[in-house]
């Protein structure tokens, strides 16, 4: 429960930095630069916030199960828009993977070894 | 009690919400190319047209469970220090890796949407979807465009490219798998890393550190393109 407040807390903090103090970014971003500030600071120590965030981003899909559904309400927008769209996800997408693939490349001349995963986790988002 | 009153109560958009949910998980168990994302949404969207309901009355509850989207966001600084704890020698190449893919995100993005002569609208919705979904519908939102246009795009971007992005690459020569899970974490976000942590863990770590990093430059750099551009 300790990491939902923490976690919650942060969230409430930049929504207070934006609204309140009128931080130009959005109020979860702001919440997700302090709280990466603070663990990287040791403020915050991972063990507390660990499994609530764990738990949080495991589930992030059904989050956006609504605001999902809620795309019907664009369909005229769609119909209209739809090339400008397809070319943004085809060749956008297309192009965004292998220009950073290819600067990656360059970068990564000298491969150097990474410690092997003890524990892994992920979000399918 | 009559159906509206009966729908608009908080509980029906939650019940549905979760039912759909857990219904896509089954349906993805058997038919593996049938994403979770595109299914839960329609079923959803099915419910709501059989009973002629409105996406409004469905909202009071569905409101309830996006809510979580924000705390979620939050909780990805989790990840992100996992990864970079993990990845620490290789930190400064990976840091830099993600920063260029943040800043080709937006430009090609906003390439995309302009020379094609896209509405202001599409523009905001476009402009965030190379970043993770919650990041995406919070910066479109912020940028006066709609949260639930970029979280549909975003989905889509990354099914697109975890799917087009690993073969693109090998295609192009991007051999090592540093330079690949970078790229698909910058590009297709969570649903490309989930990709890549199926074939192995290392891949899988390296494009989620590069999504989560992703999803930190991308909003630092809207900041001046916000005030000066759009």
């Amino acid at each position: 429960m300790k990491g939902f407040i923490i976690i919650i807390g942060f969230d409430g903090l930049g929504w207070l930095l934006h609204e309140g103090a009128g931080v130009p970014l959005p109020s979860h971003v702001l919440g997700l630069l302090l709280l990466t500030l603070a663990l990287f600071t040791r403020l915050i120590k991972l063990e507390w916030v660990e499994s609530a965030a764990t738990l949080l981003t495991r589930h992030m899909m059904l989050f956006f199960v609504p605001l999902l559904a809620g795309v019907s309400v664009f369909i005229p927008m769609l119909s209209e828009a739809w090339p400008v769209i397809a070319v943004s996800i085809i060749a956008g997408t297309s192009a965004v993977t292998l220009l950073s693939g290819l600067v990656m490349r360059l970068l990564v001349d000298r491969k150097k070894g990474v410690k092997p995963a003890h524990e892994q986790q992920h979000s399918v988002f | 009690m009559s159906s509206s009153t009966l729908f608009s109560n908080p509980l029906f958009g939650t019940t549905v919400t979760v039912l759909a949910y857990g219904a896509a998980l089954a349906i993805y168990a058997k038919v593996r190319w049938l994403h979770p994302l595109l299914s839960a949404p329609l079923i959803v969207y099915l419910v709501l047209l059989a009973g002629s309901i409105d996406y409004k009355t469905y909202n009071a509850g569905g409101s309830i469970v996006s809510f979580f989207l924000g705390p979620a966001t939050v909780a990805l600084a989790v990840p992100l220090y996992k990864q970079a704890m993990r990845l620490r020698p290789m930190l400064p190449k990976l840091l830099m890796g993600a920063f260029i893919g943040s800043v080709l995100g937006i430009t090609v993005n906003a390439l995309c949407v302009i020379l094609l002569g896209g509405s202001k609208e599409l523009l905001y919705a476009v402009l965030p979807k190379s970043v993770t979904a919650p990041v995406a519908a919070d910066l479109a939102s912020w940028l006066g465009g709609s949260p639930e246009l970029a979280a549909a795009l975003t989905v889509v971007t990354g099914l697109f490219g975890s799917i087009a992005g690993p073969p693109l690459l090998r295609l192009a020569r991007v051999h090592d798998y540093v330079s690949a899970s970078i790229a698909i974490g910058a590009s297709s976000h969570g649903i490309g890393s989930a990709k890549l942590l199926a074939d192995s863990e290392e891949k899988g770590g390296i494009s989620s550190f590069s999504m989560a990093a992703c999803a930190i430059f991308t909003p630092l750099l809207l900041i001046p393109v916000n005030w000066f551009i759009l």
